[in-house]
């Protein structure tokens, strides 16, 4: 296992209206060396949240404020990692586990949350500067993370050699100018951009949407990350542009045997390469397991929400024979409000009868329906 | 150790135009109530001088009381002339209030003219009002005041009023980059199909609503510009003369006296003049922040 | 590049058509005025002379004090330079670096008292401040800060250097200025993706945002004092009797001396109009999305 994140919750505090926002609850996910993972969910489940706390980039408070983030690094590099975590986070003897590290260490000293009432107690400078001086250590050398828009994820007052040249002088500074330089040329031409020394030359501006993201996939590339977090990396492009981003990552999936979480609000796009797959809805996750048992399987047992999203998909046959689209109505619900009852319950076609009251009284805990295939839904309780 | 209370939930549909009160911060709170004050003993100050009461004197002289330091009798003390200091200063605000108005009035109103001007009918007018500004915009402004001084010897509202004249150029480019903003906005072609008149929608819309702020701001900024101006060309000795009394000259008569060790003709105008231009000032930014507060985080 | 010189090109014929103007505007006051100056009266003939000594540098004499104009201004122009130039640099100096440390730390416990201080110390009238350090150095140290070639042994070189730089650095309310367009500015920019992104590479958030968040605004803010480089500093030339541009200004005024203030009022033109095209040409170059 690669990296283990555990009961992950993230809340935010509203300065004006006087409340929280449940932005993360309880979401745990785990990603082995060399697998794709998909995250599924609309906008505004909480998936870029989640992607952003792996990264230590949630800068809002209170922010983070629960769970664990075990990861494993290098062997080299794992001295170094040790020594910030007990001299600057915390010293208790869980921060170890095996051969891995939990980068939020020495959390519950820092906080303190109370249900009702709604209370946090949160000293919150000091942890925030704490954990980012370990995720320094972490972030870009072993997990990259690629934006949604490649436009606005590049800056637009250098140019892109000067851009990758900065990143990679960081990583191998042990490399001269030439190096640099030609290392830069070959990530470039490892995204397939033919002409690597115009793409260098030039500005951010003046490059097409497909190049740009390629452009940005190069640079997270730069330091040879062993894990890759792609968010909706395909929503701003155009359909060809999609195809082949996705054919490029998959490969360099496998050149590099790199570990990719692949964050996207369409199942189709995220079924088509991702081995495992994560279905999140209203900051929780509701179904979890490999690809095959999540979309595939016709018959199988599948959380509601995740049934409606892959029927919301037409099929050919659909098309052809010209029916109406199948959406899911309703909306998210108000996180602003405690969690008692199960999140979908509004919006689900199986909450019925019997079934409702239970659905009503509280949120579902995860079932494990078969081996590593969980699901969040009082349908499999029994 | 911060603490995040949950209070109750609020049902209701959300605001979407957040009221002022609830977009202040501590300091900007701080800040323009600093401002206020200040206004405030200005506007006192410069009633009490005006009417000529409350108040000792400013020009009597008396010699058998040089020099006294501040007391009750004498709030800020007396002058190498036995002058009651304080009522000097009271008096002093008159030197700038109205020069300070006339200037504010002008720069606002033709750079308010000049902007919605440039900004809406960029084409026809905007060639040579550029020239114009940029004439103006081009002279430092201490030189245009000497100019002013040597041309036409004048007195200090007729320099404020070239002050004032030089403060449109910005101004103006301020308006202008504000309409040119909103002249592309939804609502205003909303306004052009609903049929509302071009003059309503410049005046009630682009200006009114939304360069309002632009103009306060500036407006106080420039109040405090201009008694820095005043106090300043006072002190020089091209302001106010003697035995008119402006805290510059104030400043000025009294610094001989400081290897004498009576700092303080020198030093109360000079702080008074401070704690004012601070206020404006603070004024001028905690309205700034508080309009212009961008809604992100 | 082409476009560059050509908008060059542009803004210095513009530069030079403005110049015209306000020497056009100055000839034809100062013509209906008592008071001579070479050319006076004589029309427009008398114009394009004065124009044609004004752009070769032959300022010719001094009414009032008759001697050679050239050998007064370009020394107080010198000195006019050391001092502002000195005091923007001053001023830059240390409002960066506040500004730079409130926009990461925020506007709370930390950067309060510094934004006070800066407040209150910009807000202390130029003329009482450097009478004040006049004052202070010379009656606590024995020396008199006076302009070194023309103080007597009892000057001291530094000092006369530094004190009035430090008096204008600090006391025409740049450093708070600069401390809040700093401070604003990079808050801004670092809510900006690109940022957020170089920071999930492992790039320090002041390097990524430093293009946009202080360069941009410093070229700006700089380049907008150029007026106040010329003429802004008559206040504290007159306390330390500083012999510039400022203090030959007033001067001038006081005598009315025509001729030298027509040379003034031609330099300040143009300098001002050059460091305009100059911001324009650094802020073209150093944003690139403009040159397309």
């Amino acid at each position: 296992m690669l990296a283990e994140l555990n009961e992950l919750k993230v809340y935010f505090y509203d300065q004006r209206n006087k409340r929280f926002i449940r932005s993360v609850e309880n979401v745990s996910l785990g990603i082995r060396e060399g697998t794709i993972l998909g995250v599924v969910g609309e906008s505004g489940c909480g998936k870029t949240v989640t992607a952003l706390s792996m990264m230590g980039l949630v800068e809002s408070e209170p922010g983070i404020i629960g769970g664990t983030f075990f990861f494993r690094p290098d062997d080299d590099d794992a001295d170094e990692l040790e020594d910030t975590i007990l001299r600057g986070l915390c010293t208790k003897k869980n921060y170890r586990r095996e051969r891995m590290y939990n980068l939020f260490c020495g959390l519950d000293d820092y906080i303190e949350f109370e249900q009702s009432p709604f209370t946090i107690i949160k000293d919150s400078e000091k942890w925030l500067r704490r954990t980012n001086r370990v995720m320094e250590l972490i972030r870009g050398k072993y997990i990259s993370m690629i934006f949604q828009s490649p436009a606005q994820s590049l800056n637009p007052y250098i140019s892109v050699g000067q851009q990758l040249q900065r990143t990679i002088q960081r990583f191998h500074g042990e490399m001269n100018k030439y190096e640099v330089h030609g290392y830069a040329e070959e990530l470039l031409r490892s995204v397939r951009l033919r002409r690597p020394d115009v793409v260098m030359a030039s500005f951010p501006s003046a490059l097409s949407i497909g190049m740009a993201q390629r452009v940005v996939i190069a640079v997270a590339l730069c330091s040879d990350p062993c894990l890759l977090i792609a968010d909706e990396p395909t929503t701003g492009l155009d359909t060809t542009n999609i195809h082949r981003i996705i054919k490029l990552l998959e490969e360099l999936q496998m050149e590099r045997n790199l570990a990719l979480i692949f964050i996207s609000h369409n199942i189709r796009i995220v079924s088509a390469i991702a081995t495992d797959i994560l279905v999140m809805y209203a900051g929780i996750v509701v179904e979890r397991g490999t690809r095959a048992e999540v979309t595939k399987t016709r018959r199988g047992p599948r959380h509601p929400y995740t049934e409606m999203l892959v029927s919301s998909v037409p099929g050919d046959a659909d098309i052809k024979r010209g029916k109406r689209l199948r959406e899911i109505p309703g909306s998210m619900p108000n996180n602003k409000k405690e969690m008692d009852a199960c999140p979908f319950l509004e919006r689900c076609p199986y909450a019925k009868g019997s079934l409702r009251r239970k659905c009503r009284s509280a949120c579902p805990e995860p079932v494990e329906v078969s081996p590593m295939h969980f699901i969040r839904c009082y349908r499999f309780y029994s | 150790m911060k603490r995040y209370y949950y209070e109750r939930e609020i049902t209701n549909i959300e605001k979407f135009y957040v009221p002022l009160s609830k977009r202040a911060s501590v300091r900007d709170v701080v800040s323009i109530g600093f401002g206020l004050f200040v206004v405030s003993y200005l506007v006192v100050f410069f009633t009490i001088s005006v009417t000529n009461s409350f108040i000792k004197d400013p020009m009597e002289i008396n010699i058998s009381q040089m020099f006294l330091p501040p007391s009750m009798e004498h709030l800020f003390g007396t002058d190498y002339l036995g002058r009651d200091i304080f009522s000097r200063i009271v008096k002093g605000t008159e030197a700038f209030f109205i020069p300070g108005i006339l200037s504010i009035s002008i720069s606002t109103t033709f750079g308010l003219l000049f902007g919605i001007v440039s900004g809406y009918y960029a084409k026809y007018f905007s060639k040579g009002i550029f020239y114009f500004l940029n004439i103006i915009d081009s002279i430092p402004r201490i030189i245009l005041i000497l100019l002013i001084v040597v041309i036409f010897n004048p007195s200090i509202y007729l320099i404020m009023a070239f002050v004032g004249i030089s403060s449109i150029p910005k101004v103006s480019s301020y308006i202008k980059s504000k309409v040119d903003v909103l002249k592309r906005q939804r609502f205003i072609e909303a306004g052009k199909s609903l049929g509302l008149s071009e003059s309503s929608l410049i005046f009630k819309h682009i200006v009114w609503l939304s360069s309002k702020s632009v103009l306060i701001i500036q407006a106080t900024l420039g109040l405090s510009e201009t008694i820095l101006i005043e106090t300043s060309l006072s002190y020089l000795g091209i302001g106010v003369q003697e035995p008119t009394p402006s805290w510059g000259n104030m400043v000025a008569m009294g610094k001989d006296f400081f290897f004498q060790g009576k700092i303080w003709l020198s030093t109360i105008p000079a702080l008074v003049i401070m704690v004012t231009i601070m206020g404006l000032y603070l004024l001028g930014d905690g309205l700034n922040s508080i309009y212009n507060e961008k809604v992100s985080r | 590049m082409v476009r560059f010189l050509k908008h060059f090109f542009k803004e210095l014929f513009g530069m030079l058509f403005l110049v015209v103007g306000v020497t056009a505007i100055l000839y034809l006051i100062f013509n209906l005025m008592p008071g001579d100056f070479p050319g006076k009266g004589r029309g427009f003939e008398g114009y394009v002379n004065l124009l044609r000594r004004l752009f070769t540098f032959r300022f010719g004499t001094s009414i009032v004090s008759g001697r050679d104009i050239n050998s007064i201004v370009f020394p107080a122009f010198r000195n006019t330079l050391i001092l502002t130039i000195g005091s923007i640099f001053l001023s830059v100096l240390i409002s960066v670096p506040i500004g730079i440390f409130s926009a990461f730390r925020g506007f709370e416990t930390y950067s309060w008292p510094f934004s006070i201080l800066t407040y209150v110390l910009s807000s202390i009238p130029v003329f009482y401040l450097g009478y004040l350090a006049l004052y202070l150095v010379s009656r606590y140290t024995g020396y008199l800060p006076i302009f070194y070639p023309h103080g007597a042994e009892r000057g001291n070189p530094v000092l006369s250097y530094v004190l009035p730089i430090l008096v204008l650095g600090f006391g025409n309310e740049s450093i708070s200025e600069i401390v809040r367009l700093i401070a604003n500015e990079l808050r801004r920019v670092m809510d900006n993706t690109y940022v957020t992104a170089s920071k999930a590479r492992g790039e320090p958030v002041l390097r990524s945002s430093f293009h946009e968040g202080i360069l941009i605004p410093l070229v700006s803010i700089i380049f907008s004092k150029v007026p106040f480089i010329i003429g802004g500093a008559v206040i504290v030339e007159y306390v330390f009797n500083w012999p510039g541009m400022g203090r030959l200004a007033f001067q001038s005024t006081l005598d009315r001396d025509l001729p030298v203030l027509i040379v003034i009022t031609f330099l300040s033109v143009i300098c001002v109009r050059s460091g305009m095209l100059i911001k324009e040409m650094l802020l073209l170059s150093i944003n690139p999305e403009r040159r397309a």
